[in-house]
């Protein structure tokens, strides 16, 4: 696994985990997180569409507290090309970026892209928006009610965030 | 292997030039600077994935062709405009035309992640028929008309569902609009499949009309990769002979004889009939009133309504099947002013003119299937919705009960 200048394990996220994370109104956790180093690419500005979203995403990309990427490689832009025939640009460019540089991936997508993902970049580099916000608790980032909270906050926005245990609690 | 970036860089070049853009226009659209297209192009910046793909997807190129080793193939579009340069300087026209490739490309692509057919094994190709003479041109197309009909089992009802027949043979086709001189135009490639594009500005019957004379195109001039019909080029033998075919195609022969019969025209006033009763032969013979069979200013306006074509596309094909002579139809011609109240007192409805063929729907239905399947992610199908013209909210609201029914996920976290 990759690591930032800083120490911290480099994770390409997809822009629906960022997304969950600006809904909740929780970037900090991202920022702060004390074992990832959190990046997105150059897609995430242009999917990340609600105005107020994409306000707090550009002022935290313009701080560095989330890392922006370009893929430029040709090798990269090769495979994001050969993945955008069946996911879209954004997860394309995602796992591209965590296939060739050896970085860890965190999504939410299901079904094709979850396939891909297993295909090119590994079922051990994997994580999603409840991994994330499980390891922010482990580290002593946020309580277990923090965690919660986000969860409910969450669910109680749309049927996209489901997830199959009571509490962040129960992982630990 | 992956090319290189200077390989890159000259093949986004050529497409911009193929494309017909400035590099000032592939700035604006892409947000980029003038000079920074500049310097894309000559190998001296390097170009990220999003430009990457708002550059070909303006290019009416698959990014992947920019990537590949290899031959970078010629531009549909080039091969079309070649035999039309005037209408390559048309930039609505080029960028429509561009966005249809585009579209067609998806299509294919769909198709092929689906297990179908590509359209190339399900299209008949004729071959193409030496052309010497207008003569054989018309007769080639009368005679691929009968044959293509007989092929299709059509019998001879008309044919108002066209389009709708000619996707069922593989074929994409859609409707955008174009200089009025321009009645429609066909192209194909391996990568976008057989397409047809119409005039959406014309009228439903010349559209109809145009549906079949690309159609015929692409059955009896495969060794071409497209071409536009316009008015300039309505005198070459391959347009007369895809005149002549759309002609007999939406008019067949023993429809129109068969039609004007039930109208009671047609035939000739004097009528022999001869029956063989095992003795010898009993004649019988029919008088019609003078006259009476002459074809009429409301027969062609009832017999082209019936097929879905024009006034005058009916009046010429009267002409020669020779059910009507010269001198009746320079009167007919004469008469054709007085089409609207006769079509308004025989009480014939207007066609539905604002119901127009898109590429959209082609699209989204084999792209709901293929998210169905999972064999592409949410996430490119609401891509190919935005890029067929849907908003993001509509295809929300469309996959509302396509929508995966997933059990809630545990905690995912990477192995350490």
């Amino acid at each position: 696994m990759e690591r930032a200048s800083d120490g911290r394990v480099l994770v390409v996220a997809d822009t629906n985990v960022l997304i969950n994370f600006l809904r909740a109104g929780r970037l900090d956790l991202l920022r702060d997180h004390r074992r990832y180093r959190i990046v997105v690419t150059e897609h995430a500005r242009r999917e990340v569409t609600y105005p107020d979203q994409a306000s707090v995403l550009a002022a935290a990309l313009s701080a560095g507290d989330i890392g922006e990427i370009e893929l430029t490689d040709p090798t990269e832009l090769t495979l994001f090309a050969e993945l955008n025939a069946v996911l879209g640009r954004g997860e394309s460019a995602a796992i591209a970026v965590a296939a060739n540089r050896n970085w860890l991936i965190a999504t939410d997508e299901l079904g094709r892209a979850r396939r891909e993902v297993h295909e090119r970049v590994g079922t051990n580099r994997l994580m999603n928006t409840p991994g994330l916000i499980l390891s922010c608790v482990r580290d002593g980032g946020i309580t277990v009610e923090e965690a919660d909270e986000i969860r409910s906050e969450l669910e109680s926005q749309g049927q996209t965030f489901a997830v199959s245990f009571e509490s962040f609690g129960d992982l630990l | 292997m992956t090319i290189s970036r200077k390989e890159l860089a000259g093949r986004l070049k050529v497409a911009r030039e193929n494309a017909g853009l400035t590099q000032q226009e592939v700035a604006e659209e892409v947000g980029l600077t003038r000079l920074a297209v500049v310097r894309i192009e000559a190998g001296k910046r390097v170009v990220n994935s999003l430009e990457l793909a708002e550059m070909t997807r303006l290019y009416g190129r698959g990014i992947a062709e920019f990537l590949e080793e290899g031959v970078f193939e010629e531009d549909p579009l080039v091969a079309l405009f070649r035999a039309a340069p005037n209408y390559a300087e048309d930039p609505k026209l080029k960028r429509e035309l561009l966005h249809c490739v585009e579209l067609c490309r998806e299509v294919a692509n769909l198709e092929k992640l689906l297990g179908l057919s590509p359209s190339s094994a399900l299209l008949v190709s004729y071959g193409p028929g030496t052309l010497s003479s207008r003569w054989d041109a018309i007769n080639q197309g009368r005679y691929l008309a009968a044959q293509e009909r007989n092929r299709l089992d059509l019998g001879t009802s008309p044919m108002w569902e066209l389009p709708e027949i000619i996707v069922r043979q593989g074929v994409r086709v859609t409707e955008y609009e174009m200089p009025d001189a321009v009645s429609g135009l066909f192209f194909h490639s391996e990568g976008t499949g057989f397409a047809i594009v119409i005039n959406r500005g014309h009228s439903l019957s010349r559209r109809l009309f145009s549906y079949a004379h690309e159609y015929c195109h692409l059955l009896a001039d495969r060794d071409r990769f497209g071409g536009i019909s316009h008015a300039g080029n309505r005198s070459e033998l391959a347009e007369v002979r895809a005149n002549a075919f759309a002609a007999h195609f939406l008019m067949p022969e023993a429809g129109v004889r068969s039609f004007l019969k039930a109208l009671g025209k047609g035939e000739g006033t004097r009528q022999n009939l001869e029956i063989y009763d095992e003795w010898d032969q009993v004649p019988a013979q029919k008088r019609m009133p003078a006259g009476s069979q002459e074809v009429q200013v409301h027969d062609v306006v009832s017999l082209a309504h019936h097929f879905g074509a024009s006034y005058e596309a009916a009046l010429y094909h009267l002409l020669n099947l020779g059910i009507i002579r010269k001198g009746n139809f320079e009167n007919l011609w004469e008469g054709k002013e007085g089409q609207g109240p006769i079509r308004r007192a025989l009480r014939i409805p207007a066609r539905d003119e604002g119901t127009h063929r898109d590429l959209a729907g082609q699209l989204l239905s084999l792209g709901f299937e293929a998210y169905r399947r999972e064999e592409i992610s949410r996430g490119k199908l609401t891509e190919l919705a935005e890029e067929a013209g849907v908003d993001r909210d509509e295809i929300e609201e469309a996959l509302h009960d396509f929508r995966q029914q997933s059990e809630p996920v545990g905690a995912i976290l990477p192995v350490e």
